[in-house]
C-alpha cells in the first residue's frame, strides 16, 4: 500500500480513528496488526521475511541481554541470519552477474536469472533490526513485550522507505505513555500535506523530464543533460523526502516523533556536510554501527579517509546492486576525502588572499559548488548502468547547444510549457520552505498560532494545490479524449 | 483501562466535520468545473427542463444524436422532446440514462437506436462513457450505472470523476465556467451537404435473414424493454438510416440488418415498437449520398427528413399533445426562433461562395 494510493487515503484515517480510540495497553498489538496488513498489501508472500526479521531480531536480543558471555559470537551469528534475506534478495544476482563475467574472462560461457524480487523496504527493517541488536550488545536493555518490539520493527509509516528508526527512538516512545495531541496530530497532517506536495507535484512532474534526458541522452548536448542532472537530483529529493515526510507526519498523528530524515541538504557547504543532512537515519546507522566500528577517525588521518570509503562503498551497495551504485558510493568517498584533505590548503590560500570563507558569497558558492558535486555524482545513481552513465556525462562534455536555452526545446523534454511552470512555481514554493528551515523557522508553529479561518484557509489551498497540479489518479490526456470522433 | 476518548473533544470533532464539510464542498464546485464537458450538450437537454415537461426522449448512440432533432419536432408537432443520445453509448450505459430521464420526466415515449446491438461487449471507449456518466445529474442512478456495468477498479474515476480530470487545469475555457449550449435540446446538428467521400453502399438484406445478436447487448435492450414496461412508459426501439462501411470498420452491414430482422422478431413477441428507417427509405425521401454528413451519420438535411417523418408517427401513434399555444411553454417557442436563426445563417455561411468546402 503505498502512501499515494486511494487504499492508503482509506487506510489511514481508519487506523488512526481506531488506535486513538483503543485502550493504550493494546496500542502495540493493534500497532503490529494492522502494520503487518499494511504490508502485505503490497506482496502478502513477503509478508514472512517481515515476521522473520522481527522474530529473529526479537529472539536474539533477548537471548543477548541474558547471555552473560559469547555474546559476541551470538551477535555475529543473530547479524548473519537477519541480513541473510537481504543479501540473497538484493544480491545474489550481482555476484552471478559478476561471476559470469570473471567466467566469461576465461572462456566460460555462464548466466543465470533468478528474477528475485526484494520484498519492499528490506533494506530499512532489516537495518532497524541490526541496529536494535548491536544497541543490545553494547547494553541496552532488551525489549521484552513482543507486540511492542513488533509495532517498533513493522511499524507501517517506516516500513517502506524508512527513516531507520533505533531503539533509543521509536522503541522508546513505545514504552512512554503518550496521549492524544491535536496540535501534533495537526503538526502531523501539515507534514502529510508537505510530503505529498513534494512527491506530487514536484518529483512525478521532474521524473518526466529527467526520463527524457536519460532516455535520450545520446542526441542531447550539455544544457539539457545538465539539466537532466539537477533534475534528477531534485526529483531524487522530492522522491524520497515526500516519503520520509509522509512517514514522519503519519508517525506524527499517530503521537510519535520519527528520525527526521533530511534537513536542507542542497543547502549543504560541502559533501561530508551533505551526507549529514541527507538520509539522516541512514548515515547516523553507518556512523553508529559501521564507521565507528572501523575506528572512525581515530586511528589517523589514512584510516579515516579509508573508513570514508569504506562506508560510501557499502552505501552505494546499500542504495543498489550494480556497479554504478558502487561508483556513486565512491564518487562521494572521493569528494569527502578530498574536500577533507584541502581543507588546510583552502584555509592557506583564503588566509593569504584576506577572504572570509564564511561571508554570504562565499557561502553561496559552497553550496553551488556542493550541488554540482552532487549532482554530477547522481549521473551513476540515476543511469541503468556504469557504462551509461560514462557515455551521459561525455556526451555533457563534448556537445555543446546553448540555442536549447531560448529555442523552446526544453519545453518537449517530457514536460510542457504549463507544467514546466508549475515544476519552477513549485521549486520556488520549496527553496523558500527550505530557506526558512535552514533559518531555523518552524513554518508548522506559525501556522498553528494563526486564527482559524487564515489557518484553514491555508489548509485548503496547500490541499487543492496538491490535488490540482500533482499527477495522480488515472491518467488522463487531452488527446485521447477527443469525443465526438464518432 | 486508560483511553484518549476523554481528550478529544465535542468541539474538535464538530471542527473536523465542519472543514471536512468544507473541504467537500470546494472539493465538489472544483470537480464540476474540472469535469470535461464534451457530452454535456446532449446529455444535459433533459436535465435543464423542468421535471415532468419532456413528453418524447432519444436515447442511444450518435447515430440518434445526429438523427432526431427536437426543435424540428416542436417546429412540426408541437410536442416537447430530448435528445440525450451520446457518441459510442454502450447499451448499459444508455440502460441508466434510460432511468435517469424516465425518474425526471416520466416521458410518453423513449425511444431507443439500436445501432449497438451488435456489441459483443459491455464496456466500450473508456472516453465515450465518461463522456454520459460524468453528465449524469441523478446520483443514485450513477452510482447504479457505475456500480452495475464497470469493473471495481474504474469505479474511484466515474465516481469522483475528479481523479481523473485534475489534470486539465492547463486546458480549462470559458466552456468549463458556464451552463451548456443547448439551442438544440441535445440533437447534434451538421449542416454540411452531401457527403463527398466514395459512393454510396448500400445493400437491404431481406426480412426474412435473421441472426441472433451477441447476448450481452441484447440483455440490456432487453432489460431496458422491462423498464419501460415496469414504468408504464411506450418505448420504440428504431434504426436510424447508414450506410455500409468502410473497410476500417471490418464488420459487415448486412449482419447488422440480420440482427436487426432479428430483433424485430424479439419486438414483436414481447409487445415493443420497432421501426427499422432502413426499411423505410423511399418513404422517408431519404438519400443515402444527399442526407449522409459520412458514412455513418445524417447531415442536417437527413436529420430532418428522418425528425419530421418519425415525428409524424410518434405523434400519431401515442397521441402527443401540441404545446405550442401553451403559455407554460413558451420559451420553446422563444428557442425556435433562435435555433431557426442559427441553423439560417449556418445555411447561408454554407452556400456563401467564398465558404470552405
Amino acid at each position: 500500500m503505498l502512501f499515494n494510493s486511494m487504499r492508503f487515503l482509506v487506510f489511514f484515517p481508519l487506523a488512526c480513528l481506531v488506535f486513538y480510540v483503543c485502550p493504550k495497553k493494546w496500542r502495540p498489538a493493534y500497532l503490529t496488526l494492522i502494520s503487518c496488513f499494511f504490508y502485505a498489501c503490497f506482496l502478502p508472500i513477503n509478508l514472512l521475511v517481515l515476521l522473520y526479521v522481527g522474530a529473529l531480531s526479537y529472539g536474539a536480543g533477548r537471548l543477548l541481554g541474558k547471555l552473560g558471555q559469547h555474546r559476541r559470537a551470538a551477535l555475529a551469528c543473530a547479524l548473519v541470519a537477519l541480513f541473510a534475506p537481504l543479501c540473497l534478495y538484493k544480491y545474489t544476482q550481482f555476484a552471478l552477474n559478476n561471476l559470469s563475467t570473471l567466467l566469461g574472462l576465461v572462456g566460460i560461457g555462464f548466466y543465470r536469472e533468478v528474477g528475485w524480487i526484494a520484498p519492499i523496504g528490506i533494506s530499512f527493517f532489516t537495518f532497524m533490526g541490526a541496529g536494535y541488536l548491536i544497541d543490545v550488545y553494547r547494553g541496552t536493555q532488551p525489549e521484552k513485550n513482543v507486540f511492542r518490539y513488533g509495532a517498533f520493527i513493522t511499524f507501517f509509516p517506516v516500513l517502506a522507505s524508512g527513516p531507520i528508526e533505533r531503539s533509543s527512538g521509536l522503541l522508546k516512545q513505545l514504552n512512554e505513555d503518550r496521549s492524544f495531541d491535536a496540535d501534533k496530530v495537526k503538526k502531523g497532517l501539515m507534514m502529510m500535506c508537505w510530503g505529498y506536495f513534494l512527491k506530487l507535484v514536484l518529483a512525478d512532474r521532474l521524473s518526466l523530464f529527467v526520463g527524457d534526458a536519460f532516455a535520450n541522452y545520446a542526441q542531447y548536448g550539455f544544457f539539457r543533460l545538465s539539466l537532466g542532472a539537477v533534475a534528477f537530483g531534485l526529483q531524487l529529493y522530492c522522491d524520497f523526502a515526500s516519503y520520509s515526510y509522509l512517514a514522519l507526519g503519519a508517525g506524527e498523528v499517530l503521537g510519535f516523533d520519527l528520525i527526521d530524515n533530511f534537513n536542507t541538504p542542497y543547502f549543504s557547504k560541502s559533501v561530508t556536510e551533505f551526507w549529514r543532512r541527507w538520509h539522516i537515519s541512514l548515515s547516523s546507522w553507518f556512523r553508529d554501527y559501521l564507521y565507528f566500528p572501523l575506528g572512525g577517525n581515530r586511528k589517523g588521518t589514512l584510516r579515516k579517509y579509508l573508513n570514508v570509503m569504506i562506508v560510501m562503498l557499502v552505501s552505494g551497495l546499500w542504495h543498489g546492486s550494480t556497479w554504478n551504485y558502487i561508483a556513486w558510493g565512491g564518487l562521494h568517498g572521493v569528494f569527502q576525502i578530498t574536500g577533507q584533505a584541502l581543507k588546510p590548503w583552502r584555509a592557506k590560500v583564503a588566509k593569504a588572499l584576506h577572504i572570509n570563507p564564511d561571508n554570504a558569497g562565499n557561502t553561496c558558492l559552497r553550496i553551488l559548488f556542493t550541488f554540482l558535486l552532487v549532482n554530477f555524482a547522481w549521473i551513476f545513481f540515476r543511469a541503468p548502468s556504469l557504462m551509461t552513465a560514462l557515455a551521459y556525462i561525455r556526451r555533457m562534455f563534448t556537445v555543446w547547444e546553448p540555442w536549447v536555452l531560448v529555442d523552446g526545446s526544453l519545453a518537449s523534454m517530457g514536460l510542457d510549457a504549463p507544467n514546466l511552470a508549475v515544476t519552477l512555481v513549485g521549486m520556488l514554493i520549496l527553496f523558500c520552505v527550505s530557506l526558512c528551515r535552514y533559518q531555523g523557522v518552524d513554518l508548522r508553529d506559525g501556522l498553528l498560532r494563526q486564527g482559524v479561518v487564515f489557518r484553514w484557509t491555508v489548509y485548503l489551498l496547500c490541499i487543492f494545490f496538491v490535488l490540482i497540479f500533482g499527477i495522480w489518479g488515472p491518467s488522463y490526456s487531452a488527446s485521447s479524449f477527443i469525443y465526438f470522433q464518432f | 483501562m486508560k483511553t484518549d476518548s476523554k481528550r478529544i473533544t465535542v468541539k474538535g470533532v464538530a471542527l473536523v466535520l465542519l472543514f471536512i464539510l468544507i473541504f467537500c464542498a470546494l472539493f465538489s464546485v472544483l470537480q464540476t468545473i474540472f469535469t470535461n464537458k464534451a457530452g454535456r450538450s446532449s446529455y444535459l437537454a433533459s436535465a435543464y427542463e423542468a421535471p415532468g415537461t419532456v413528453d418524447v426522449a432519444f436515447m442511444g448512440t450518435s447515430h440518434m444524436n445526429l438523427a432526431l432533432y427536437p426543435m424540428e419536432l416542436w417546429d412540426a408537432y408541437g410536442f416537447t422532446s430530448a435528445n440525450q443520445a451520446q457518441s459510442g453509448q454502450m447499451p448499459f450505459v444508455t440502460y441508466y440514462a434510460v432511468q435517469e430521464v424516465v425518474e425526471r420526466h416520466h416521458p410518453k415515449v423513449v425511444v431507443v437506436d439500436l445501432y449497438y446491438l451488435y456489441a459483443e461487449t459491455q464496456t466500450g471507449s473508456g472516453s465515450y462513457t465518461h463522456q454520459t456518466i460524468d453528465s449524469m445529474t441523478n446520483l443514485g442512478v450513477k452510482l447504479r450505472c457505475v456500480t452495475n456495468g464497470l469493473p471495481s477498479s474504474q469505479w474511484a474515476e466515474y465516481l469522483l470523476p475528479f481523479t481523473l480530470y485534475h489534470g486539465r487545469w492547463s486546458e480549462l475555457s470559458k466552456t468549463d465556467f458556464t451552463a451548456p449550449d443547448l439551442l438544440t435540446k441535445g440533437a447534434t446538428e451538421f449542416v454540411t451537404r452531401e457527403y463527398s467521400g466514395d459512393d454510396p453502399v448500400f445493400e437491404a438484406v431481406d426480412v426474412s435473414d435473421a441472426l441472433e445478436p451477441p447476448a450481452v447487448s441484447l440483455s440490456w435492450f432487453a432489460k431496458i424493454a422491462d423498464y419501460c414496461k415496469k414504468q408504464d412508459t411506450a418505448l420504440v426501439f428504431v434504426v436510424v438510416p447508414y450506410r455500409a462501411y468502410g473497410e476500417e470498420q471490418g464488420r459487415d452491414m448486412a449482419d447488422d440488418q440480420r440482427y436487426y430482422n432479428w430483433m424485430r422478431s424479439w419486438c414483436a413477441e414481447n409487445d415493443v415498437a420497432f421501426i427499422n428507417m432502413l426499411d423505410s427509405l423511399d418513404d422517408i425521401g431519404f438519400d443515402m449520398k444527399a442526407d449522409m454528413r459520412e458514412w455513418n451519420h445524417l447531415n442536417y438535411f437527413g436529420g430532418k427528413k428522418v425528425s419530421l417523418w418519425l415525428g409524424e408517427k410518434l405523434a400519431e401513434t401515442y397521441d402527443l399533445p401540441d404545446r405550442r399555444g401553451d403559455a407554460a411553454y413558451a420559451a420553446w417557442n422563444e428557442n425556435l426562433t433562435t435555433y431557426k436563426a442559427d441553423i439560417d445563417a449556418q445555411i447561408a455561411a454554407m452556400d456563401a461562395p467564398d465558404a470552405m468546402p
